[in-house]
C-alpha cells in the first residue's frame, strides 16, 4: 500500500529515540482507529522523535508469522528496550504512554 | 430394494483421518470443509490427534497447517519423532507448516482488537501451500486473551464462520476439565461444530484407561459408544471392534489338534477360525494340549501367535520339552511368535492394541491366549471381559483360530470353565480334570462342546507322556464315570453288602462259641460219668481185696499151707 510510505515518520536519525512497529489488518475498523490514536499520542508527546513502521498483515502475512501477530492491531515498541507489545485500538492513551515511559 | 431405485441421498463428503480405527467409528472420516471439535482433559492426546491427522494427510499429498498456542514447535517436532513422524521433512517440502503462536501473557491490552492476524496468517500460508487442512490447538488458549466470555463466543463464531467460508477442513481442540463451570464456558463450541469428538482419560482400579466418544456428527451416522483407545508408539489407536457388529465368518474346515485320538474325540479336530477353550485346574495339561496343536500346525507352515500372561517365552519352550514338544524349530522358522507381558503392566487397551498390532504384523493363522483367567489382573472383571470380547471378535473377523486357556480352581465348576461370560463366543470347550482314584491322580478329558462336529460325550483318561498327550480308551473305571445319583446308589449298595458280610461273620462266631460251650458241657458230663465208674470200680476192687484177705485168714486157720506144698509136688510129678 502506498499509504504506508506516507505514514512512516522518518525524522533526523540522531533524534530518533523511539522505534515502533504497528501491525494492522487493512481497513478493519480497529486498525484504522489504532493508527489514528497512536499517531495522535505520539505526535502530541514525542513529535519528531519516533519512527513508526506500519505493516499490513493482509498483504504481508510473513511478517505476521515472524512476529507472532495473531491479533490486530498490535503495536510493538522496539526501542526503548525492552520490547513491549500492546494490542488494541489504543483507546486508553495512558497505557501507551506508560509503556513508552512518557510522563 | 436399494438396487432398483437409484439412491438420491448424498453422502456427506468426508476426509479420512487415517488414525487407526478412527475412520471406522466416524463412518469414513471427519466432515470435509467443516469444523471438528476435539475436547478432552490434559494428556489425553488431543494434540496427537491433530498432528497425526496432518501428518497422515501430508504423506498422502494433502498439505496442512498446525497452529499451536501451547506447545513450542520444537517440542511438537520432537514428540512426533517418538512416533516415527518426521515433521521437519514435511515442513521442508512445504507439506506442513507449524506455527508456534504464543501469545505473551505480559501483553498489554488497550482497547479492542480482533483475530485478524491469525486469519491473515492462515489465509496467506494456506494460499502459498495450497492447503485445506487446519488444526488449531488449543482454541481456549487463544480465546483467553479476551478475558470476557461473551467476547470469546463472538470471536469463536467469527472464526468458525471464517473457516467455513474458506472451505477449510478444520480440527479445533479445546480443553475440558472436571470443573463444570469451565465446561459450560466452552459449551458453545460444541453447538457450533459439525462434529464433536470427546477424549477422556480415567483411572479405574489403579489402571488408567482412555476412552473416545463422538458426541455429535451433523449429517452422518457414527459409532455411538465409548471406545477404548491408546497412545502407542505409532500414534493414536482406537479400538472400534464393538461397533462393527457381527461380521464373523462361518467356521472353517477341520484342522487336526495334533493328537489323532483327540481329533476323533472331537469329531475331527478343531474348526478353523473357531474359538477353542481349554479349561482345567493347574497341572491338568492345558498348555501342553495347546502346544501340541502349535507343533502340529507349525509343521504345516501355518503361523501361530502365542499371547502369554503367565510364563515367559523361554519358560514355555523349556517346559514343553518335558512332554516331548520342541517349539524351537517353529520359532526359528518364524512360524511361532510370542507376545508375553504381565497383565498388570498396562491397561487392557494397550494389551489389546499390542495384540492387534502383532496380529497385523505377523498375520497368524491361530492365536493362543494363556490364560484368560489372568486377564482380570488388567484391572477388573469388566476390563478383562472387554479385552477378551474385542480380541476374540477381531480374530473371528480375521479368520484366526483362537485357543483360549483358562485356569479353573475347583475341578468341575461349569461357570468357571467358560469364565468371563464369554461362553457364547466359544465354539469348542475341552475340559481337563484330575480325579483321584485308588490313591492315584488320573487325568480326564471331556468335550463339553464342539460346535458343528459330532463329538464324544465320554470322559477320556489321558496321560502326559514323554511323547506328548496320550488319550486312553473310553474310561470305564470307578469314580470318574459314576457321578451323582449313580455314585450314591453304588455307595449304598456297597455299604449294605458290607453290613451283610459283617453280620454273617458275627453269626458264625456265635455259632462256634455255642458249639464250643456244648462241647465243654458234654466233656464235663462224660468226665463225671467216668469218675463215677472209677469210683464204682474202686469200691469193687476194695470189696474183692477184703474178700481175699478174709479167705486167707480162714485158710490159715484151717492149715491150708500143708496142702499147698503137697499140691506143688504133685503137680511136678504129673
Amino acid at each position: 500500500m502506498s499509504k504506508e510510505g506516507k505514514m512512516t515518520q522518518a525524522n533526523k536519525e540522531n533524534e530518533t529515540k523511539y522505534k515502533l512497529k504497528l501491525f494492522i489488518a487493512g481497513n478493519e475498523p480497529n486498525s484504522v482507529q489504532a493508527v489514528d490514536n497512536i499517531k495522535d499520542i505520539l505526535d502530541s508527546n514525542i513529535k519528531d522523535k519516533y519512527k513508526l513502521e506500519l505493516i499490513d498483515i493482509l498483504t504481508d502475512f510473513q511478517s505476521a508469522i515472524d512476529h507472532g501477530v495473531l491479533v490486530t492491531p498490535m503495536l510493538i515498541i522496539i526501542e526503548p528496550s525492552p520490547e513491549t507489545t500492546i494490542v488494541g485500538t489504543m483507546s486508553d492513551a495512558e497505557k501507551l504512554k506508560a509503556a513508552l515511559r512518557l510522563k | 430394494m436399494k438396487k432398483n431405485k437409484p439412491d438420491t441421498r448424498q453422502q456427506l463428503p468426508k476426509v479420512k483421518t487415517k488414525i487407526t480405527g478412527m475412520d471406522d467409528i466416524l463412518h469414513g472420516g471427519i466432515p470435509e470443509k467443516r469444523t471438528t471439535i476435539i475436547s478432552g482433559g490434559p494428556g489425553c492426546g488431543k494434540s496427537i490427534f491433530g498432528i497425526e491427522f496432518l501428518y497422515q494427510g501430508a504423506k498422502d499429498g494433502f498439505p496442512g497447517i498446525y497452529l499451536s498456542f501451547e506447545e513450542r514447535a520444537e517440542a511438537i517436532r520432537q514428540n512426533a519423532m517418538t512416533m516415527g513422524w518426521d515433521l521437519e521433512a514435511l515442513e521442508k517440502t512445504n507439506m506442513l507448516f507449524i506455527m508456534e503462536a504464543n501469545l505473551d501473557p505480559k501483553i498489554i491490552v488497550s482497547g479492542d482488537f480482533s483475530l485478524q492476524g491469525l486469519f491473515a496468517i492462515i489465509e496467506g500460508k494456506a494460499k502459498s501451500m495450497n492447503c485445506k487442512r487446519i488444526v488449531i490447538d488449543a482454541i481456549d488458549i487463544l480465546l483467553r486473551v479476551y478475558n470476557d466470555s461473551n467476547r470469546e463466543r463472538d470471536e469463536y463464531y467469527y472464526l468458525h464462520d471464517w473457516l467455513l467460508k474458506r472451505k477449510f477442513t478444520a480440527i479445533i481442540t479445546v480443553k475440558s476439565t472436571q470443573d463444570n463451570n469451565h465446561l459450560a464456558k466452552y459449551e458453545f463450541l460444541d453447538f457450533m461444530a459439525d462434529c464433536v469428538i470427546q477424549l477422556d482419560q480415567r483411572v479405574k482400579e489403579q489402571i488408567s484407561t482412555r476412552r473416545i466418544r463422538i458426541s455429535k456428527y451433523r449429517g452422518s451416522n457414527f459409532g455411538r459408544n465409548e471406545y477404548p483407545y491408546v497412545i502407542s508408539n505409532n500414534g493414536l489407536n482406537i479400538i472400534p471392534i464393538s461397533t462393527s457388529g457381527l461380521r464373523h465368518r462361518p467356521l472353517g474346515d477341520v484342522i487336526s489338534t495334533g493328537n489323532k485320538r483327540l481329533d476323533s474325540v472331537l469329531g475331527g479336530g478343531y474348526r478353523r477360525s473357531s474359538c477353542v477353550l481349554i479349561a482345567g485346574i493347574t497341572g491338568a495339561g492345558k498348555t501342553t494340549l495347546a502346544n501340541t496343536f502349535i507343533q502340529s500346525v507349525c509343521k504345516d507352515d501355518e503361523r501361530v501367535l502365542y499371547i502369554g500372561f503367565e510364563e515367559s517365552e523361554e519358560a514355555i519352550v523349556t517346559n514343553m520339552l518335558s512332554p516331548g514338544i520342541d517349539l524351537r524349530p517353529a520359532i526359528e522358522s518364524k512360524k511361532l511368535m510370542f507376545l508375553t507381558a504381565l497383565p498388570e503392566s498396562m491397561g487392557s487397551e494397550e494389551h489389546l492394541m499390542n495384540a492387534i498390532d502383532k496380529i497385523l504384523f505377523f498375520k497368524p493363522n491361530h492365536i493362543i491366549l494363556d490364560a484368560i483367567s489372568a486377564c482380570e489382573r488388567m484391572g477388573s472383571k469388566q476390563t478383562a471381559f472387554e479385552y477378551l470380547i474385542r480380541l476374540i471378535n477381531y480374530c473371528k473377523e480375521k479368520d484366526i483360530t483362537c485357543i483360549l486357556i483358562n485356569q479353573t480352581f475347583k475341578s468341575m465348576d461349569i461357570h468357571q470353565i467358560s469364565g468371563m461370560e464369554i461362553s457364547s463366543m466359544v465354539d469348542t470347550v475341552l475340559f481337563l480334570s484330575m480325579v483321584e482314584v485308588g490313591g492315584e491322580i488320573n487325568r480326564m478329558l471331556l468335550v463339553l462342546k464342539s460346535r458343528g462336529l459330532a463329538h464324544s460325550n465320554q470322559y477320556r483318561e489321558y496321560l502326559i507322556t514323554n511323547n506328548g498327550i496320550d488319550i486312553a480308551d473310553v474310561y470305564v473305571g470307578e469314580g470318574g464315570v459314576l457321578t451323582g445319583a449313580a455314585r450314591q446308589e453304588q455307595e449304598a449298595r456297597e455299604s449294605a453288602q458290607k453290613r451283610l458280610r459283617e453280620n454273617n461273620i458275627v453269626q458264625k462266631k456265635h455259632e462256634l462259641n455255642h458249639k464250643e460251650a456244648a462241647k465243654q458241657a458234654k466233656v464235663a458230663a462224660l468226665q463225671s460219668e467216668i469218675n463215677m465208674f472209677k469210683a464204682e470200680l474202686d469200691s469193687l476192687m476194695e470189696e474183692e481185696k477184703i474178700w481175699h484177705s478174709s479167705r486167707n485168714i480162714r485158710g490159715d486157720i484151717r492149715g491150708k499151707n500143708k496142702d499147698k506144698l503137697l499140691t506143688i509136688e504133685n503137680r511136678q510129678n504129673v
